[in-house]
């Protein structure tokens, strides 16, 4: 009696949790992310296809070994700088279409992981030599490690404004009461809150 | 007549996902293509130097002028594209526009590198190249093929609500929740669907 009574409750807080996941996206955002979440995957799984191709296993797993017994941790971002990228992109974009409730806060962490990647990889490319690091050849690598980056950090400041936009009401549309003209947002149930009129899910959805 | 104001509604909502989707894709093209411009710009000097450019320049060889400006080209391309989507952001074809535009100076570039000799094409130096020089324009094509789907289904649907989970047809329901999968909706969500 008492297990069954946990059981229910336990179903009960489930069902709670993914009830407020749900209220919380945005069918708009909703869509979008999955749309970006696909391109993401195929971004992801290009890169490690790259890797795979281009990899010479032999010499990679030589330098590997080099860096881990001398302790040079980014020349080991500097090998697997592709995979890196790609398998982050990848898992993002799954993390996004299994989890769309975060999907702001998981484009700003693969922001950061992506160019972070780029920034060690071009630090242990170039080195701190004041005269290499000003070269055109480093700035022209740095931007090419960081072109992708650059992409999703402008993806994300787009989203958080559409995001603003959709919560604000600003440009997207609300129902309209059409009986009294009044607008219908923020509501529980389909029923005007200036003049009474109900309707029903039908007719909410065609106004 | 009422099969029109049905689509007519239909069309009013999902042109507002279009919208969004085109206006968080917008900046992100012309982030992208500022970035491939000036990462081009320190090399585009020596190229424009180059002996063997100019010399393309002036035999009119297309593929040598696009294998030395690819990265300037795509940059373009990115731009421009960009521009558009702001500008016009109900016309998604501009993305499978850009898409196509990008796969052509990669494949473009990438035959002029490498031809189409198989032994060479199939070394991993060559398939690398396009690969990595594909992973923009697939990425794009994917974005613009779902949202061409998505819309297909939007219009076969009609006025009716959809499932964005399931895609289950909600019609006259007593609470918004989709009785096949069970998703919730609030009210403003419900109508948006």
């Amino acid at each position: 009696m008492n297990e069954s009574f946990e059981t229910s409750q336990e179903v009960k807080t489930v069902v709670a949790r993914k009830r407020t996941a749900c209220r919380s996206v945005d069918p708009i955002q909703f869509q979008y992310s999955r749309i970006l979440a696909s391109m993401l995957i195929v971004f992801g799984i290009l890169c490690v296809a790259k890797f795979t191709i281009s990899a010479d296993y032999r010499y990679l797993a030589s330098n590997i070994k080099n860096a881990i017994h001398r302790g040079f941790w980014e020349m080991l971002v500097v090998e697997l700088y592709d995979i890196v990228d790609g398998l982050t992109t990848a898992a993002f974009g799954i993390a996004i279409l299994r989890s769309p409730q975060y999907f702001l806060r998981l484009m700003v962490l693969m922001t950061f992981i992506v160019s972070a990647n780029g920034v060690i990889s071009w630090y242990a490319h170039v080195g701190w030599v004041p005269e290499v690091v000003a070269s055109a050849e480093s700035i022209s690598e740095f931007l090419w490690r960081q072109w992708d980056s650059a992409g999703y950090l402008t993806a994300c400041i787009a989203i958080l404004m559409s995001q603003r936009r959709i919560h604000d009401g600003g440009r997207i549309v609300f129902p309209v009461c059409s009986d009294c003209g009044g607008a219908l947002r923020d509501l529980n149930e389909p029923r005007c809150p200036e003049c009474g009129q109900v309707y029903t899910l039908d007719e909410f959805h065609a106004l | 007549m009422a099969k029109i104001e049905s689509t007519n509604i239909a069309n009013r909502k999902f042109r507002i996902v279009q919208t969004e989707m085109s206006r968080v894709l917008g900046p992100m093209f012309i982030a992208l293509g500022i970035m491939s411009i000036a990462w081009y710009a320190p090399t585009a000097h020596w190229a424009l130097n180059d002996s063997i450019f100019r010399d393309a320049m002036h035999r009119w060889d297309v593929g040598v002028v696009v294998r030395d400006l690819r990265a300037f080209l795509e940059g373009a391309v990115f731009i421009g594209g960009g521009i558009a989507l702001l500008r016009y952001p109900q016309r998604t074809g501009i993305i499978g526009v850009v898409a196509l535009l990008l796969a052509v100076i990669v494949i473009a570039a990438w035959h002029t590198q490498y031809g189409w000799q198989l032994d060479v094409a199939k070394s991993r130096q060559s398939l690398s190249m396009l690969i990595g020089g594909l992973k923009a324009p697939a990425g794009f094509l994917a974005i613009f093929v779902i949202i061409c789907h998505m819309k297909r289904m939007r219009m076969r649907a009609g006025d009716v609500p959809v499932c964005i989970n399931c895609g289950y047809r909600m019609r006259g329901l007593g609470e918004p929740r989709c009785p096949e999968c069970g998703r919730f909706y609030t009210l403003h969500q419900f109508y948006l669907l």
